[in-house]
């Protein structure tokens, strides 16, 4: 991938910078993200910028690039992965190419076809097309916006966009943190569709585009997750024989061009089965597996990340996070994501991209998005149940069901839970039924604001920007596909593939690719019923079947465990106590004016008295990163 | 109210304003909605605790539901009735 950066607009910045100065620092601030070359070019009144990780036709395809004609200008961040088939085709339609890449293949697409190439269009990407004969400025990211791109109007009214809000501000603009966003985003877990934290600056959605031109600002989806009114008929069987052809071919897309293939490998099934595809259509050849294992016992999957890289001769390597070394990464990891982290995971990607980029790797294929696609967390079960519970309320089966699925995963083994997950049941006819306990709880998190940020809040203030963005289909579906959607559209979005993958793989210029997001895997599981996916309580049933003769049979049949990393534990250790002292300061809280240094204070007390919940956890870990942003951003 | 039940509640309230919640005195009111809007699972798993001690045994299954842990009255009440 690459960092892209841009304006639009005579005036540029304003009128003391000019453009290309301007984009030039932007690029500076984005450097990580494209080690192998950086260029400016300008077409009419668009400056682009591009800092390139040459992943294909490193010799030919320079960027920013512009057509034979001089109208057009591109800068464009990510992977083509269909783009010899795309070129096949342009190329019958009378289009002549100069280079062997696919930015080129993206520009002609882009031309012949308009935004019609979108849905053409398989790989991620985000991109910036400038047309000097319309004047017109096209943005537009890939379907699960794996790859970054943000974009605001400038005080002197032109446009900028960059991968990252770091760019925007070395620009010479002001991006400061929207509370309203900042809370939403510790409260959901991600943030809305095309907004960000910074006030007046949006993303490109996932799936959509921007057009902006002379008539305005259009904002449009050209591809939008939704479950086929019709279903797959076929036999379970051929499902799962259909997905493992699917998969190996999506894994296949996704062999870098250059260097050995690589493999993010947790121990679960999902990267095990990506690299035992892998391995499949490269017998003899050399793979690099990376993993992170964790001091902790209970979080660490270090056997069966041993098992799968012996079962599939992998040359492996792992780094060990503890609290300290998690600590240590913190405010790296925060100021790459650019956003709340609500999960510490960020700082151990950090740690683990610096060791790939060591080993001199710059592509790893990665088993994230099988989760979301095909009911793998327990959110799912708890669903399936609470939605049969609160049709049944006098049920004893069901809560016990729902314990013994707690049970697994929470070890704390009390029937209390149920109390806990009985909380809305009589609400199913709340659209966001799937969600409410998980989002009301963490809307505790709004009690360390300070209390004029408090006031008048409630988590159906939150909750009111949710529901307005829910398609028209939404209330066609099960509790379980409901929750599928927003784990799609709030979490893997904007936390796992943006703050936990895209920004500490970029950091190390490593780019990470997603085999379970390919087009033809995605739309083939938007055809599965549900029970293909969540056979009663048997998680990623479809996948199982799939792959179950591929991986170890002791990874396919382990009790899920989801990748978790230290959280309460990490300000615990000397470094991270260090952090608490310096970030959450009374006098540092009172600069910014976002929470209340006394009930902060009480937070940080408990933390060093004893034990802490996961929801205390969770707030203090967005107190800190709000803070350090707040420190590099302000606050609007 | 008994004095059992005002001593009771004391130490409840003292518990969830010391070690559960960031709150202050008269920001807790006696009927305000534990589960739903007060505690998180650790919480309520500390309540929970709390109750056991006072009755002296462990909560039955058919015990541990939310209208036990509603609210601060509502647990005092459970308390109260089921003191050995």
């Amino acid at each position: 991938m690459c960092g892209i950066v841009g304006l639009v607009g005579d005036r540029g910045v304003g009128p003391a910078r000019p453009s290309e100065a301007a984009v030039l620092a932007g690029l500076d601030a984005v450097q990580h993200r494209g080690p192998d070359d950086s260029r400016c070019d300008r077409v009419g009144s668009a400056t682009f910028g591009t800092a390139r990780l040459a992943m294909v036709d490193r010799p030919t395809s320079a960027q920013p690039m512009r057509d034979a004609a001089g109208r057009h200008l591109l800068a464009f961040n990510g992977e083509i992965y269909n783009f010899r088939e795309l070129r096949t085709e342009l190329e019958r339609e009378g289009r002549r190419f100069a280079t062997d890449g696919d930015t080129e293949v993206l520009l002609h697409a882009l031309i012949h076809w308009g935004v019609a190439a979108l849905s053409r269009l398989k790989g991620q990407f985000a991109f910036a097309l400038w047309d000097d004969v319309t004047s017109e400025l096209l943005l537009a990211r890939d379907r699960f916006g794996i790859v970054p791109l943000h974009w605001t109007h400038t005080a002197g009214g032109g446009v900028a966009f960059a991968s990252e809000v770091k760019s925007l501000r070395a620009m010479g603009l002001h991006p400061r943190l929207s509370l309203s966003d900042v809370i939403d985003v510790g409260v959901l877990w991600g943030t809305h569709p095309g907004r960000s934290v910074y006030a007046g600056v949006e993303t490109v959605r996932p799936g959509g585009y921007v057009r902006i031109g002379a008539a305005g600002v259009e904002r449009t989806s050209y591809w939008q997750f939704r479950y086929a009114a019709e279903r797959d008929p076929a036999p379970f069987a051929d499902q799962a024989a259909r997905l493992r052809d699917l998969l190996g071919r999506a894994v296949e897309r996704r062999v870098p061009v250059y260097g050995d293939p690589a493999v993010l490998l947790s121990g679960g099934l999902d990267s095990s089965a990506v690299l035992a595809l892998l391995r499949g259509a490269h017998p003899t050849g050399r793979i690099t597996s990376y993993s992170i294992q964790f001091a902790q016992a209970a979080l660490d999957e270090e056997p069966f990340q041993a098992l799968a890289a012996t079962e599939f001769d992998t040359d492996h390597m792992a780094i060990l996070c503890g609290d300290r070394s998690v600590a240590a990464t913190l405010v790296e990891a925060v100021q790459h994501a650019e956003q709340p982290l609500t999960r510490t995971a960020s700082a151990s990607s950090i740690a683990l991209a610096a060791t790939i980029e060591a080993h001199g790797t710059r592509a790893v294929l990665s088993g994230e998005g099988a989760d979301e696609l095909f009911c793998g967390y327990d959110l799912f079960k708890i669903a399936a149940i609470r939605d049969a519970w609160s049709r049944d309320p006098d049920s004893d089966t069901l809560p016990a069901a729902l314990t013994d699925v707690l049970a697994q995963q929470s070890h704390l083994g009390r029937a209390v839970e149920r109390a806990f997950y009985e909380q809305g049941i009589d609400r199913r006819d709340d659209p966001l039924f799937s969600h409410l306990n998980r989002w009301s709880s963490s809307f505790r998190i709004t009690q360390y604001l300070a209390a004029e940020h408090r006031a008048g809040l409630t988590v159906d203030t939150v909750l009111a920007r949710v529901r307005d963005g829910l398609p028209a289909a939404y209330l066609g579906w099960s509790a379980v596909e409901q929750a599928q959607y927003l784990e799609v559209t709030y979490f893997l979005a904007s936390s796992l593939l943006a703050s936990q993958c895209d920004r500490p793989y970029m950091a190390h210029s490593i780019e990470a690719r997603y085999p379970f997001l390919d087009e033809d895997v995605v739309d083939f599981a938007l055809t599965l019923p549900l029970e293909s996916k969540l056979a009663g309580l048997q998680e990623k049933a479809v996948l199982k079947r799939a792959v179950g003769d591929d991986v170890p049979a002791a990874i396919r049949d382990r009790v899920k465990q989801p990748y978790t990393a230290p959280e309460g534990d990490v300000f615990r250790s000397v470094p991270g106590a260090e952090l608490i002292d310096a970030v959450l300061a009374p006098a540092a809280l009172r600069e910014h004016g976002v929470f209340d240094p006394k009930r902060v204070a009480w937070l940080v007390n408990k933390l060093r008295q004893g034990r802490t919940s996961f929801h205390d956890d969770l707030a203090l870990l967005w107190i800190v990163s709000v803070e350090i942003l707040a420190d590099t951003y302000g606050v609007a | 109210m008994t004095d059992a039940a005002t001593d009771v509640t004391r130490r409840l309230r003292d518990l969830i304003l010391e070690r559960l919640v960031p709150l202050d005195e008269d920001e807790l009111a006696d009927d305000a909605p534990l589960v739903d809007e007060i505690l998180d699972s650790l919480g309520i798993a500390e309540v929970a605790v709390f109750i056991e001690e006072e009755i002296d045994r462990p909560l039955e299954p058919s015990e541990e539901v939310r209208s036990t842990f509603a609210s601060v009255d509502s647990v005092v009440a459970f308390i109260v009735a089921n003191r050995p």
